[in-house]
């Protein structure tokens, strides 16, 4: 009987271990993974077939059916300029120019990944979209509550996140995604 | 036991405790490395179970919302219309019908591989410009087809995978137009 239960034991402590160590080694590989540009980070191998097990592991979880980067390149922050997670207790200002793609777009995640809930059904902007200066700039207040001009609703939950999303993006960019002129995170105020 | 000197019962204890603590660790180690492979495939197998969509057919999904949890972090900006397809019962057939705009049809694997995209824009395919049909047979290992004119014939890694067409909504104006582009993407098995 005593070997019945020291092996059980011994097959419960190596399933907690594999499965834990497992589970943080994804999520280190995960997070180390992507090209950092300011607060965004991309992952290089989203939709490649020859990236390494864990990498796959991390972009099947959290990049499901992420196409190529010469395809479409994917940039989220989670973080704003000053490496401050984006929390939606406080407000934010994502500002920016012109990107080297075909089509851009910005989108506010609520925590879980999912799109914030909110009455406007408000989730993105768009390069066409935006309302923009006169020097074609443009400003997007990040805030659970309403803002004139361009406004992302950010939702209930603790934190939330930005994707930025380019469409056929111009070699260059593809090529060297940490050197793109990408827009600043700002954070304006907490409460 | 009682016949054992003392010394000898703590020496066997010690190599008996070694032996349980590799044996752990192996397993941990086999339990970690199996995890870390299948962590695709589950989230495929967690994918069809969750949408529950028919094989070897094409759904067509509006502009995401707030209400679409099914794959995390769909972009708002997008049509997406899906055809989980199964080999099994011979090729498939998938048309659709090329867009104004950014348009672009992806294959997966079962373990979410992205084994071939299609972007007319991008890859300034003759004959793919607006209004015209995309033609594509997908055959696994040991299926033959010859294929009609214009009919794009492509090896498939799995018996079981995905087809992703996306239709990315530029101009909010003619949505309805866009929608309906849409819909003429059709898939089906060749018997």
């Amino acid at each position: 009987m005593r070997l019945f239960y020291r092996i059980s034991l011994a097959m419960l402590a190596a399933v907690l271990l594999g499965v834990g160590s497992a589970a943080l080694t994804i999520y280190l590989v995960g997070m180390n993974a992507g090209v950092r540009n300011g607060p965004w980070v991309s992952s290089l191998d989203a939709g490649a077939t020859d990236a390494d097990p864990y990498t796959r592991a991390a972009i099947a979880l959290v990049a499901t059916f992420a196409l190529n980067r010469s395809e479409t390149i994917y940039f989220s922050a989670f973080e704003d300029d000053d490496g401050a997670s984006l929390q939606t207790s406080c407000d934010y200002v994502l500002e920016g120019g012109e990107l080297a793609a075909r089509w851009w777009s910005l989108t506010v995640y609520a925590g879980d990944g999912y799109l914030v809930p909110n009455e406007l059904g408000r989730y993105s902007y768009t390069m066409r979209t935006l309302q923009r200066d006169s020097d074609g700039r443009y400003q997007i207040h990040l805030s659970p509550d309403p803002h004139e001009g361009n406004w992302l609703p950010t939702g209930q939950s603790d934190s939330f996140s930005v994707a930025l999303r380019l469409y056929n993006p111009e070699p260059e960019l593809a090529a060297h995604p940490e050197q793109a002129a990408l827009p600043s995170l700002r954070r304006v105020a907490c409460r | 036991m009682s016949d054992v000197k003392p010394e000898k019962r703590q020496k066997s204890s010690k190599r008996s405790l070694l032996v349980w603590s590799a044996a752990t660790l192996l397993g941990a180690v086999l339990v970690h490395v199996l995890l870390v492979y299948s962590v695709p495939y589950l989230v495929m197998g967690h994918l069809q179970l969750q949408t529950k969509l028919e094989a070897n057919e094409m759904h067509h999904f509006p502009q995401p919302t707030s209400d679409s949890r099914s794959v995390v972090r769909p972009s708002p900006d997008l049509l997406y219309s899906a055809c989980p397809f199964d080999l099994s019962a011979g090729p498939l057939r998938v048309t659709a019908r090329v867009p104004e705009g950014y348009f672009s049809l992806a294959a997966f694997a079962d373990n979410t591989d992205n084994f071939f995209v299609l972007s007319p824009l991008r890859q300034q395919q003759a004959g793919a410009s607006l209004g015209d049909n995309v033609v594509l047979v997908l055959l696994r290992e040991g299926q033959d087809y010859a294929p009609r004119e214009g009919e794009q014939v492509l090896q498939s890694p799995s018996t079981q995978g995905l087809v992703l067409l996306r239709y990315l909504v530029e101009e909010p104006s003619r949505l309805s137009e866009l929608s309906a582009l849409q819909h003429e993407a059709s898939c089906s098995t060749l018997h």
